[in-house]
């Protein structure tokens, strides 16, 4: 076996200067498709079939152009890590089932040096590995003492586990002779070595199809015609071009902002004055600047304002964020900035008067701003943040210190103590004094006194001293220096802004996002523990290394966006018809592919982009999927304070409303359509109601047939992202839907069992936006051959399928 | 047989009629959901974290100079339905009225050790007898295990609800909504689309969903298929919900209203559990005052649910089971609050219940007080009671003890016989 003996230190440096740029780093396009299968020429090629050829297995080499994320390096044949060696030889073996029950921070061996600590807590296994070192390093009558415990020769409280001529024994000896060796060894972890295997054999949605993907996920639009020549013409560097461009856009922000919301559920605050009333008077005397104008006529401009400022205020975490993104700031200025984005309304209602607007009644104007007497240190010191993760006199901000590991550090500090515990235990200051207690408290109580200047209302109150009976403030082992007591919290937020942790905890929030499922757990005893294994190992190497790539990158959050749209994470579709469906691979492949609803709020900008109408009863009306009086709760939305977990698989409600939706749009959108010159048509620019396929004979038109089958092909792709030639078995299907629901339509007006008028909710009489009549010329209004109503059933086919619901 | 007599006389001995494990009622299927045979579970939970000691195991204190009280009130304004009864109550909010009212229908088990003081980690302990993450809620649980393909199986109104995937869970709101999605071909009084030609669209949808579903082979995309495939087989069926919902205005308070609509949708067929939710319950500060205003709301919800219950004659068919996060500290902070607590409180009623009985106790320093698991009495030689000994015990009473689902979301300790 080659081994690579090796500093870590000066493997860490070496990393640190060859990521300078983007152009030295490799992207996960080391698994995927190669730009030569764009094929160019045709307006319709490029993108991709599931199926065909044009999607192309994991693993083939990249033939394209796209620069490496991580230099890439030939790793020592058959290396194993001291790391690895450890996990899966010593730790997930022996040390887990055998030793941990006792030897953790609880335990009966709590008071050994050997501890280990859960796996939940990020970092885990490094620090147990550590701990194993350590311990390796002790030895008693010239053999170590790890190896004599558990065979009993050192009295042990656990008895024998195991005797020397055991397999066990054996292992223990070899990671106690690595950690003894005084180098470590060290492969190159930062490849991308055994994610290969997780995806050999999974198809991955081609160039184009990732982009639609993207763009209808990130900015609730279908790609543009530029977009999509740029990814015919350049392949997977033309999907970086044209995600460079939602990146940059107002739609993508609306989406980041959601994002954000389902984090910090500041939008709580939103509506009459919910955010302002949060503030403290005497220290924010103009807060209500807008409301007390006395003299100011209650009129529109009145109310704008009123909303404004409100709105404003209850999004300004939200805003900081994306304030940062958009002026590619490093993420991490979301916490560590000594400013925080404000708009004229915010401004006015911390009474900053030093910011030159180019418009002072511009809501959308965001420019650095400092309130007079706070150390901003970004959202963390927004009220908004303070108030929805709140404190109490007895708390003393705990809650505040534990989301901010939560969200910053990816640390679930409860899950530290996720074991029984005895808190009606009656040490004195138990927080302190009893283990059950302290385990977690030592980690967040340093925190929470970082929090200390921050009172119950969000207010900065400068305190003296922080209570003596709590650990002193401070991050980790490191206590808070006396000169940056004022400024604690911005003192905290550098040191996460330099700790790994917070790269991986981005990371793994922006993947919840984007592929709608958490990381897998850490896998437990089961069936097929080794491909769950599998799974989760090429799952954290993804994170690790797309964590390392956002550090390097300066930590520019679309860097990171980007890195996972082209991850097969989000590419994922399906499997190579001729795998072999065992038990075990399914168990590897348990994990991907995106197979949720849209969220309410995509499904419904995936409606505007696709039809070019709103699905809601009246102009004037909120959108009904965005209204908690109507479906946004029902169909899994959350309001950011009652409800606040999302719903995202089926259930027969969401099946009603997806009906509903599909019905009334078609009959709304339809006839709408048509009413518009053919170049501005979002659904029929290919057809008009007076286009029949059959004559009066009964004898096919051909030049009519060939512009329905383009109409629906154009429709399929629209709506469901799968390009369909005009004979194939699909877009047939589709045509001879068209035509059944035509003839069967046409049979009932023939009838007169059906009127041969639309009904007057689904006349294209109004203009869909603005409410306004549109001239009686151009209104459609009359189907007396039941054309129209032929492509609304179409369209609610359409509308209803999971290719049109789903991501 | 002249059914209110019998309640009648059962109130009068404290024996509910309808105590009695509640597994024979099941055949394990929707079919018997839709005929009404099958037994509902409600699972309610006080948001926040519940002050058993103002509620159903009262502490007062002995005298005005009682130095660190657990509570203000005087032990003896602690009310009791008679001499015979164990069952007592505080002298808070609208317990009263509550506990005289409903006493004989009460199983109450005091003294129950979640191990934790942490929100969510005790409302996951208490709801699906694990105190890691892992297992399901007992309700989604027994609604996997019962009749999966019901669409609106598991209906959730916040609380622990989480499913692991074993059974999809439906929020339902505003109910002038649900009348509209449940005829979603109707626009107004006339179909959107003809008969026949929405029999055709159904025909290629469901086909091309087949299909789909058979092409697809990530397992994560199948089951998900398979899903949608389920919750659109009930499309038609939430027009029967929409026929058995009730007046709103019948109810005062939200609890109730979620009471009255798991209770249509357990008559309409096509519901197994829900759960039910009423918040307020973490009073750090001001304890009293807003302890008992949560207390007044939970109270009167589940008295408007019960009579919504009675209502519909479904009182030997519906399963309550009330809980919170933890409980609260024998002693008041300095802002006059009560901080978080291990050492809890829950109660059932209805279905299968024997009333007029508490398991359980507590010490006046509220630390639990072990019991004999068989005699159900207090011995110091006994275990205390933690909620994996309780979902055992309702397991059991369901009869999904046996299912495949129990061996995979074990429990860690032993059954507890409460309703034996």
């Amino acid at each position: 076996m080659m081994k690579q003996k090796i500093n870590l230190s000066v493997i860490t440096l070496c990393l640190v200067i060859s990521w300078g740029c983007d152009s030295a780093q490799r992207s996960m396009i080391e698994l995927d498709e190669g730009a030569g299968d764009a094929t160019a020429g045709d307006a319709t090629a490029g993108e991709g079939r599931e199926g065909s050829g044009e999607v192309i297995e994991a693993g083939v080499e990249n033939a394209g152009d796209t620069p490496p994320l991580i230099p890439e390096t030939d790793p020592p044949e058959d290396c194993v890590s001291d790391l690895d060696f450890f996990e899966e030889r010593v730790w997930r073996p022996i040390l887990k089932p055998m030793c941990l029950d006792c030897h953790n921070p609880q335990g009966a061996a709590q008071t050994t040096d050997m501890v280990y600590v859960s796996e939940e807590q990020q970092g885990a296994l490094e620090a147990n590995y550590a701990v194993f070192a350590d311990i390796s390093a002790l030895d008693r009558d010239g053999a170590p003492i790890v190896l004599q415990k558990p065979t009993n020769q050192i009295t042990h409280g656990g008895g024998a586990l195991f005797g020397e001529e055991d397999e066990e024994y054996e292992v223990l000896r070899e990671m106690v002779e690595r950690a003894r060796a005084g180098e470590s060894v060290v492969c190159d972890d930062l490849s991308s070595e055994g994610e290969d295997e997780v995806f050999e054999g999974v198809l991955l949605l081609g160039a184009q199809q990732t982009l639609r993907r993207a763009t209808l996920s990130l900015a609730g639009r279908l790609p543009v015609a530029d977009e999509i020549a740029a990814v015919e013409d350049h392949g997977w560097s033309g999907v970086e071009l044209a995600l460079n461009n939602v990146l940059g856009s107002e739609a993508f922000y609306k989406r980041l902002r959601e994002i954000w919301n389902d984090i910090l559920l500041t939008d709580k605050y939103l509506g009459r004055s919910n955010a302002i009333d949060l503030l403290n008077n005497d220290r924010y005397p103009n807060a209500r600047w807008h409301l007390d104008q006395e003299e100011q006529p209650r009129n529109e401009a009145y109310w704008a304002a009123v909303d404004y400022a409100n709105t404003s205020l209850a999004r300004e975490a939200l805003e900081h964020i994306i304030y940062v993104v958009q002026h590619r700031r490093p993420f991490h200025e979301i916490i560590t900035s000594d400013y925080i984005a404000m708009n004229p309304f915010t401004a006015r209602i911390y009474g900053v008067q030093d910011i030159d607007w180019d418009d002072p009644l511009d809501p959308k104007e965001y420019r650095e701003g400092r309130a007079p007497g706070v150390p901003h240190a970004g959202i963390l010191t927004s009220p908004m943040f303070l108030n929805r993760f709140p404190t109490t006199e007895t708390n003393r901000n705990r809650h505040r210190a534990r989301i901010f590991f939560k969200l910053f550090l990816g640390l679930d500090v409860f899950k530290l103590a996720e074991r029984p515990i005895d808190p009606t235990s009656t040490a004195h200051n138990p927080t302190m004094n009893d283990p059950q207690c302290s385990i977690c408290h030592t980690v967040i109580d340093p925190v929470a006194g970082a929090f200390q200047h921050w009172d119950e209302q969000g207010s900065f109150s400068f305190r003296e001293a922080w209570y003596g009976d709590m650990r002193a403030p401070g991050f980790m082992e490191e206590e808070l220096p006396f000169e940056k007591r004022t400024a604690s919290l911005r003192w905290l937020t550098l040191q996460v802004a330099d700790d790994p942790r917070f790269d991986r905890s981005i990371a793994r929030l922006m993947y919840e996002a984007l592929i709608g499922d958490g990381l897998l757990a850490p896998p437990g005893e089961g069936d097929y523990l080794e491909s769950r294994e599998r799974a989760f190992n090429a799952q954290q190497r993804y994170i690790d290394r797309v964590a390392e790539g956002f550090r390097a990158n300066r930590h520019d959050l679309t860097w990171l966006i980007k890195s996972l749209v082209r991850s097969p994470y989000f590419r994922a579709t399906d499997l190579e018809p001729e795998m072999d469906l065992n038990p075990e691979l399914l168990a590897q492949w348990s994990h991907l592919g995106l197979d949720k609803p849209l969220i309410p709020e995509q499904l419904n900008r995936k409606l505007l982009a696709t039809t070019g109408a709103r699905w809601r009863p009246n102009h004037t009306s909120q959108d009904y999927l965005l209204d908690e009086g109507q479906y946004k709760l029902l169909y899994g939305g959350i309001d950011s304070d009652d409800v606040v977990d999302r719903i995202r698989e089926p259930n027969g409600i969401f099946s009603n409303i997806q009906r509903r939706m599909a019905n009334e749009m078609s009959c709304k959108v339809t006839a709408y359509d048509f009413t518009k010159d053919p170049e501005e048509r979002f659904l029929f620019p290919w057809v008009e109601t007076t286009y029949e396929p059959l004559d009066s004979n009964g004898f096919v038109i051909p030049q009519v047939e060939e512009l329905i089958r383009t109409n629906l092909r154009h429709l399929a792709w629209t709506m469901w992202g799968e390009r369909f030639e005009l004979d194939s078995p699909e877009l047939d299907e589709l045509y001879a839907l068209w035509l059944d629901i035509w003839t069967l339509g046409l049979e009932e007006v023939e009838a007169d069992t059906v009127s041969g008028s639309l009904h007057w909710s689904c006349r294209g009489a109004w203009n869909l936006t603005t409410g306004q009549s549109l001239p009686s010329e151009q209104q459609v209004s009359g189907d007396g051959r039941f054309v129209i109503r032929a492509w609304a059933g179409l369209i609610s086919v359409l509308l209803n399928d999971p290719a049109f619901l789903y991501e | 047989m002249y059914r209110r007599d019998i309640l009648k006389l059962a109130g009068l001995t404290g024996v509910s009629l309808s105590a009695g494990p509640l597994s024979h009622l099941f055949n394990g299927s929707a079919k018997a959901y839709a005929e009404g045979d099958q037994p509902l579970f409600l699972s309610v939970h006080a948001g926040g974290g519940w002050d058993p000691t103002s509620f159903c195991d009262p502490k007062g204190r002995s005298s005005e100079n009682q130095p660190d009280p657990v509570n203000h009130f005087m032990i003896d304004e602690i009310r009791t339905p008679s001499v015979s009864s164990p069952i007592r109550w505080a002298p808070m909010g609208r317990n009263e009225e509550f506990f005289q009212a409903h006493y004989d229908k009460l199983l109450i088990v005091n003294g129950v050790d979640t191990s934790t003081n942490n929100h969510s980690t005790g409302t996951r302990y208490l709801n699906s007898g694990q105190l890691e993450e892992g297992h399901p809620s007992f309700a989604a649980m027994l609604t996997a295990a019962v009749a999966p393909e019901l669409p609106l199986g598991y209906i959730t109104n916040g609380g622990y609800d989480i499913t692991r995937g074993v059974v999809p869970r439906t929020r339902l709101g505003s109910l002038g909504v649900i009348s509209k999605i449940a005829e979603p071909d109707l626009d107004g009084d006339r179909l959107f689309h003809p008969e026949s030609v929405q029999g055709r669209m159904d025909e290629f949808s469901n086909r091309r969903l087949n299909q789909l579903r058979q092409r697809k082979r990530l397992p994560k995309i199948v089951k998900s298929l398979d899903n949608l495939q389920a919750a659109r087989s009930g499309q038609n069926e939430l027009k029967r919900l929409n026929e058995n919902l009730p007046d709103l205005d019948l109810f005062s308070t939200s609890l109730g209203q979620q009471g009255a609509i798991a209770l249509a949708g357990y008559r309409s067929g096509l519901t197994v559990a829900a759960n039910l939710s009423v918040g307020g319950f973490d009073t750090h500060g001001n304890h009293d005052v807003n302890q008992a205003a949560a207390l007044d709301r939970l109270s009167t919800g589940l008295m408007e649910l019960w009579a919504e219950v009675e209502r519909h004659g479904l009182e030997d068919r519906v399963l309550i089971m009330v809980n919170s996060d933890f409980g609260r500290t024998p002693r008041y902070n300095e802002g006059n609050g009560k901080d978080h607590w291990s050492i809890t409180s829950l109660f059932f009623m209805g279905a299968g219940v024997q009333g007029n009985r508490v398991i359980g106790a507590t010490d006046e320093g509220v630390h639990a007080l072990p019991i004999n698991f068989e005699t159900l009495t207090l011995d110091p030689e006994g275990a205390k009671i933690k909620p994996s000994n309780i979902h055992a015990a309702l397991r059991q009473q369901f009869g999904i003890d046996q299912h495949p689902l129990n061996a995979h979301y074990p429990l860690q300790d032993s059954l507890i016989p409460l309703f034996t």
